[in-house]
């Protein structure tokens, strides 16, 4: 190939380049509206945390604090990528979008750091962290019953 | 050629029985891009395949399977945990003159213990990636926006290192500060594909960020470089900072040998989220090598329909004589399981 259709094609990437850069940035997906939906951080009855700092519950959720006070290991939950709940959650407790958080733990992950556990529904949530004592998750306001102990979530800053 | 061929068909049906026979155990929790949790999550099967397509002046046109990395994580207690990645490097490619497959197909990359002092204390002992500044640690195709690679990011420090990790987790008001101290004494563990220089290495690196995605860092690595047979020293610096439309980052590097003249580099690169899953990127560099130095430019853009899959075309300029391969064009499929 010649050295000029070489500097063609770079050209082209150039220019698919900027068309790209001249979308509109609307397009960007997971900005969900997060005022939608109510959710509540639960962990097992006998666990004895009934609040936590914002910003330490965004740690244990992006596997930097890793155990509990009594040193049993924090077993975080998470719902899937699609789930409003989700969404909601990471942009008020995580204060980020999933497509910055997926970058993230992809990252992680090569690292050999494991994702917080991914279950299908607040009710799963609910019910698992119920059964785990070492379990956090977070449900849906409308879910939360007297098998689990809702933590209060206070933003220190 | 043939028994190697035999080798490697061996290998990639074991694989597939043993990855069939642990898939047939698992229950339902597979996310794509997070690995196959097994047995409770106490192992995890993961990695990424790498597809690039390459049109450069130094090089034959190509297209080839660059990377097929499995990661094995087990974990064997809440603080301990035994890492690997394993990888066949280039096992297809097809150029103007056929096809084959490279000279050295199975990369042992990583291999480490792990060990969870408590929060703050990390200690890995092993073969690891060299943690200098931010690209090393994490290259791999998916989780990069560019199929190149920063040459200042490879050139002038072994990429991994066999020996220990000592790692401190510092949680300081505002942002978490992460101090690491590392040391080689011995010859890495698999040296039969990317063989090291240093033999024996001591080295350290400082980052402060904060979870809203702004990381400044430091790293120095001390080394005798038994090719060249003497002492070496590269410093780097390095800043990282993300927001919700544009990601920022830039790397320096410089070698400076106890005889010779000092080499070294860097790149700025800027990513723009644009939306559908479309992230232009344009990275300028500048590198000094012994008696030379360029400026090439990448530019593209990655595409990302899924979190864990990333197609990427990008042209590079004033890349002749680097390890960029010259000027041309480079395009990349990349997935993590």
């Amino acid at each position: 190939m010649s050295r000029g259709g070489r500097y063609v094609r770079a050209a082209l990437a150039g220019m698919i380049c900027l068309t790209a850069a001249l979308l509109p940035a609307s397009g960007r997906c997971g900005q969900a509206a997060a005022g939608d939906v109510a959710w509540r951080v639960i962990v097992h009855p006998l666990n004895p945390v009934r609040s936590i700092a914002r910003d330490e519950l965004e740690r244990i959720y992006r596997g930097k604090s890793r155990f509990w006070r009594d040193g049993s290991a924090i077993l975080p939950l998470n719902l899937s990528g699609s789930d409003p709940l989700r969404r909601a959650f990471s942009a008020q407790a995580m204060r980020d979008s999933e497509e910055n958080l997926a970058t993230y733990w992809n990252r992680e992950y090569f690292q050999g750091v494991a994702p917080p556990a991914v279950l299908q529904s607040s009710k799963a949530v609910r019910a698992y962290v119920a059964v785990t004592p070492n379990a956090i998750g977070y449900i849906d306001a409308n879910d939360v019953d007297p098998s689990v102990a809702v933590v209060e979530v206070v933003d220190v800053r | 050629m043939n028994v190697r061929r035999h080798r490697f068909v061996r290998v990639v049906a074991f694989v597939a029985s043993l990855l069939l026979c642990f898939a047939w155990h698992a229950h339902a929790d597979y996310e794509p891009g997070r690995g196959l949790p097994l047995f409770h999550d106490r192992l995890t099967i993961g990695g990424y395949v790498a597809v690039d397509a390459a049109f450069l002046d130094d090089s034959r046109d190509e297209l080839v399977v660059d990377d097929l990395s499995a990661f094995l994580t087990l974990r064997l207690t809440d603080h301990w945990l035994l890492f690997t990645e394993a990888e066949l490097e280039d096992p297809v490619h097809i150029e103007s003159g056929g096809f084959g497959s490279g000279d050295h197909l199975f990369n042992l990359e990583r291999l480490y213990s792990q060990w969870l002092a408590g929060e703050h204390v990390r200690l890995r002992i092993g073969q690891m990636l060299t943690p200098f500044g931010i690209w090393n640690v994490i290259h791999a195709e998916p989780l990069v926006w560019t199929s190149s690679r920063p040459i200042a990011t490879a050139e002038f420090f072994d990429t991994s290192v066999t020996g220990m990790e000592a790692t401190l987790f510092a949680p300081v008001t505002a942002f978490d500060l992460i101090i690491t101290a590392f040391g080689q004494v011995t010859p890495q563990i698999d040296d039969s594909h990317d063989p090291q220089k240093a033999r024996r290495a001591v080295g350290a690196r400082a980052e402060a960020g904060t979870s809203s995605g702004v990381r400044v860092g430091a790293s120095v690595v001390h080394f005798h470089d038994h090719v060249d047979h003497r002492d070496e020293t590269t410093f780097g610096v390095d800043a990282f900072w993300t927001a919700r439309l544009v990601e920022l980052s830039s790397e320096i590097a410089i070698n400076a040998p106890d005889s010779g003249h000092a080499t070294g580099g860097g790149y700025a690169q800027i990513v723009w989220h644009a939306g559908l899953n479309l992230h232009p990127f344009v990275r300028v560099e500048y590198v000094d090598l012994r008696g030379f130095d360029r400026v090439p430019v990448v530019f593209g853009a990655a595409w990302k329909p899924y979190d864990a899959i990333v197609f990427k075309l990008e042209g590079i300029l004033g890349g002749d004589d680097t390890s960029l391969g010259g000027d041309g064009v480079l395009s990349s499929f990349s997935m993590l399981f």
